[in-house]
């Protein structure tokens, strides 16, 4: 595959550059590409976007459909998308076709070397990441986790009555100010806070149980991802041993029991620099989406979509606000990586908004913690980047 | 630092203050607690149906025991549980399941009561130890549900740290694994003081059955054995798996011949990039070099190599590369095999934390067919493959997926190559386990069966 040369990017890009005036050569790909029944005009108002300046994004659902009718990516379709989250199940028809990818035998059309090319830069991606141990395996293991994720997301945004979204985002806020203390891996951080989700649903929890039961989820992504583990007694120290150690240990046991001892989840941050690496972000982009993904944290309604839309969400929002200077070569690269992204561009839309409001107002809110551990210049600065105090405002939309 | 410490326990007060309302309610407190007390007793898990199903149909409770169904009340069984964990260690080993508790006076534990969930201990009784593991016991037991035979994995728990992370880790991994060649995680027992995990109950495993047919397996129950354990392989490693510690003992065999990968105590996911793992994970006999030589790189490749080793040990009937004391050892006995790799072979070797070529005796690579004699009977195709997989750089070693390809397997039906992972190769017609050759049960020269039994490791 990685040897045929058709693969090879370079030729590619070259290729969308001759026809590149600025989304030209989506429509010709997305007109060339087979069958049009599963053609689904975008659903969004156009009058709504007009300020927008028709950015990448509104090709997605048209990528996409195209990319389906290809039946190359497995069920990167909105219904069986929503259709695999509800009963968690697999597909099994895909399998045969990801056996044998086509379009390298013969003169390659154009439309066939879109998914292949999609694919040897995620490959690439994957192991310039080191996210896999072999390449052999790359394309198998971004689909699996194309397929877990859609386990991750959740049917409503409702707590349960007793808690508010504010509450909950204090106590991620906390956990947030614990995670960085205890210089655990941001992995852990993704799925401490996936976990108190499931959980606050899964279990009964009193309110004032609400920051043991953070903690506990803590403690336990700590376990599924680090290496160094905290001690329980250090862990009632910083709740200033309100809750006794007895007390951690037996929240555990009720958190695994309640969540039946499934804690796998595909963090948001794996599809992030995934997409990343594939449209050639800069560094400073990453860390302003890094940033912006983990504040979609403290957003009670971000639990509806999935990680993958998540991150292409926060990558399309630190793009506009940094409006770097695009080059033909990664508008091409930044058109390829959002094919990735899976389901309509209203939800993409939706994200956006939430993460461009919270990223405005992070500073004026009590729950800054992100705010202040993205100020730092490790992180290149990027929470206080002028442009996102106005980031609503470029979206084209007020809320 | 410190003040590090103190803000974020401010924070943390803030937290209780903002969403627990600690001031206001502390009656609340109170009746939270409490009512979590008495939570904590009814410990249960929700369950494959499958077998749910069954349990009426196979054991109808009420025949079995009339007098005594339904009697015990809920309140007894905390207590009951706690006999039971005792008498555990009183088993003697070797006890048959005729009498399995050694005594009339726990006859009521065998009833067949309505109503037994899955998630909740009394549901099973355990019969007799199968062996002893790093951090757990494992015992053979019977569902009280569907009379199912199970295997126990009683995890011992640290008051200090809670539930022990490979526990956490292997449940949370099987949960995800469905595939024919893995051990089927039934169920989670959890309550105050122990965690207990239910596997199916598979009647041996390849360690066992390779002391029961000494001097290598039939060459065609080679190749179905390596065929699923490949297989299994493949399904893990394009989950972003390792298995990280493959043995005989691991695999187990069940009596159609159907491997089954277990004990992913040790066994990780990809998640973390930057990570490494403790130097001891893989039992020294079936460690690669890279590993034995202090690289923290790990790969698929380490599995393969494992799988390598089972490969030769089946064909041949005892272990590829027996090492006796160390790493060193090890090192010398693969290198006698497949010489000292140099520079030139292996680009970035003598960085490597334990290369150290003044204590390594020269060799050049043998043939492995004059090595192990077993190779020179068989097919050259069958040298090849563990030629493929014993290849001591890693990046060279062929990868699962690919050796399923290889043309060692193709004298298998072709159908097995096209099976849902769910579904076990046994389910191809024509897809049968030959008779082994020899047989210490059957044959003349009789070894004593409690040495086979000894041999027995969960």
């Amino acid at each position: 595959m990685a040897k045929t040369g058709f693969c090879d990017s370079k030729p590619l890009l070259d290729l969308h550059k001759k026809a590149d005036e600025r989304r030209a050569p989506l429509r010709t790909w997305s007109n060339a590409c087979g069958p049009i029944e599963r053609w689904q005009p975008v659903e969004v108002d156009e009058s709504r976007m007009a300020p927008v300046k028709m950015e990448p994004e509104h090709r997605w659902e048209r990528r996409l459909s195209a990319q389906t009718s290809e039946g190359i990516l497995m069920g990167f379709h909105e219904d069986s998308f929503t259709h695999s989250a509800a009963d968690g199940c697999v597909e099994e028809e895909e399998e045969p076709v990801l056996l044998y990818p086509h379009g390298l035998q013969g003169l390659p059309s154009l439309q066939a070397l879109v998914p292949s090319l999609l694919r040897h830069e995620v490959e690439t991606a994957l192991e310039k990441l080191d996210l896999i141990w072999d390449r052999a395996y790359a394309w198998d293991m971004f689909l699996d986790m194309a397929r877990t994720q859609t386990r991750n997301s959740f049917p409503t945004a409702d707590l349960p009555r007793h808690f508010t979204d504010l509450t909950r985002s204090v106590l991620v806020d906390w956990l947030i100010q614990v995670h960085e203390l205890m210089h655990f891996q941001e992995e852990t951080l993704y799925l401490a806070i996936h976990l108190v989700n499931r959980s606050l649903r899964a279990i009964k929890i009193t309110t004032v149980n609400l920051q043991l039961l953070g903690m506990v989820c803590l403690f336990l992504a700590a376990k599924m991802e680090e290496c160094l583990l905290p001690e329980v007694s250090g862990l009632c120290f910083l709740m200033d041993h309100t809750y006794t150690k007895h007390q951690l240990l037996r929240m555990e046991r009720k958190v695994l029991l309640g969540l039946k001892f499934d804690l796998s989840y595909c963090p948001p941050l794996h599809f992030l620099l995934l997409l990343a690496s594939v449209a050639r972000c800069s560094a400073k982009a990453v860390w302003m989406a890094r940033y912006l993904l983990e504040l979609s944290l403290l957003e009670g309604q971000c639990v509806l979509f999935l990680p993958v839309q998540l991150a292409g969400a926060a990558l399309c929002v630190s793009r506009q606000v940094l409006q770097e200077p695009s080059t033909p070569g990664g508008e091409a690269a930044w058109c390829l990586a959002s094919s990735v992204h899976v389901g309509s561009e209203t939800a993409l839309l939706r994200i956006m908004h939430i993460l461009a409001n919270a990223a405005a107002k992070a500073h004026t809110r009590e729950t800054c913690a992100s705010f202040i551990k993205f100020s730092s210049p490790e992180t290149m600065q990027v929470s206080r980047h002028a442009g996102l105090k106005n980031a609503p405002g470029l979206l084209g939309v007020c809320t | 630092m410190e003040d590090w410490y103190r803000w974020v326990r401010e924070a943390g007060w803030w937290v209780r203050r903002c969403c627990c309302g600690e001031e206001e309610d502390d009656d609340e407190e109170e009746e939270g607690r409490r009512e979590e007390e008495e939570e904590e007793e009814e410990v249960k898990m929700e369950e494959l149906s499958l077998r749910k199903s069954r349990s009426s149909t196979s054991l109808p409770p009420a025949e079995l025991d009339p007098d005594r169904s339904g009697s015990p009340p809920s309140g007894f069984q905390p207590h009951w549980f706690h006999t039971l964990q005792a008498r555990r260690f009183k088993v003697q080993r070797g006890r048959s399941n005729s009498d399995p508790l050694g005594g009339k006076s726990c006859q009521d534990q065998f009833t067949w009561k309505p109503g037994l969930e899955f998630g909740a201990a009394h549901s099973y009784v355990s019969l007799e130890k199968l062996g002893e593991g790093a951090y757990a016991s494992v015992y053979k037991g019977v569902s009280r549900i569907n009379g199912q035979l199970v295997a126990l994995k009683e995890i011992r728990m640290k008051t200090e740290e809670g539930v022990p992370f490979t526990a956490i880790r292997e449940a949370s991994l099987l949960k995800g694994l469905k595939h024919a060649n893995i051990v089927v995680l039934h169920d989670i027992i959890h309550t105050r003081e122990s965690l207990t995990l239910v596997f199916e109950y598979v009647q041996t495993d390849l360690a066992q059955y390779l002391s029961q047919h000494p001097g290598g397996l039939h060459s065609h129950n080679v190749r179905l054995f390596m065929f699923q354990l490949l297989r299994a392989l493949c399904f893990i490693h394009s989950r972003r798996i390792l298995h990280r510690d493959l043995k005989p003992h691991n695999l187990l065999i069940s009596y159609l011949g159907e491997l089954k990968m277990a004990d992913f105590g040790l066994a990780r996911s990809k998640s973390v990039p930057c990570q490494t793992f403790s130097s001891d994970v893989v039992t020294l006999w079936y460690r690669p070099p890279d590993v034995l030589l202090g690289s923290t790189d790990y790969s698929t490749a380490l599995d393969i190599w494992g799988a390598g080793c089972i490969f030769v040990e089946m064909l041949q009937g005892f272990p590829a590369f027996p090492g006796m004391k160390d790493e060193f050892e090890q090192l010398q006995k693969i290198w006698t095999v497949l010489g000292v790799p140099s520079e030139d072979i292996w680009p970035g070797v003598s960085q490597l934390p334990n290369y150290q070529p003044d204590r390594f005796l020269f060799s050049e690579p043998k043939s492995l067919r004059n090595v192990w004699k077993r190779l020179n009977q068989l097919p050259y195709k069958t040298e090849d493959l563990v030629q493929r997989m014993l290849k001591v750089l890693p990046m060279v070693r062929i990868s699962a997926q690919d050796s399923l390809q290889h043309p060692y397997f193709s004298t298998l039906p072709p159908p097995i190559m096209h099976l849902r992972d769910t579904v076990s190769i046994f389910k191809v017609p024509g897809v049968q386990l030959e008779t082994e050759v020899r047989d210490v049960f059957n044959s003349g020269r009789k070894i004593k069966p409690s040495l086979l039994l000894s041999a027995k490791f969960w």
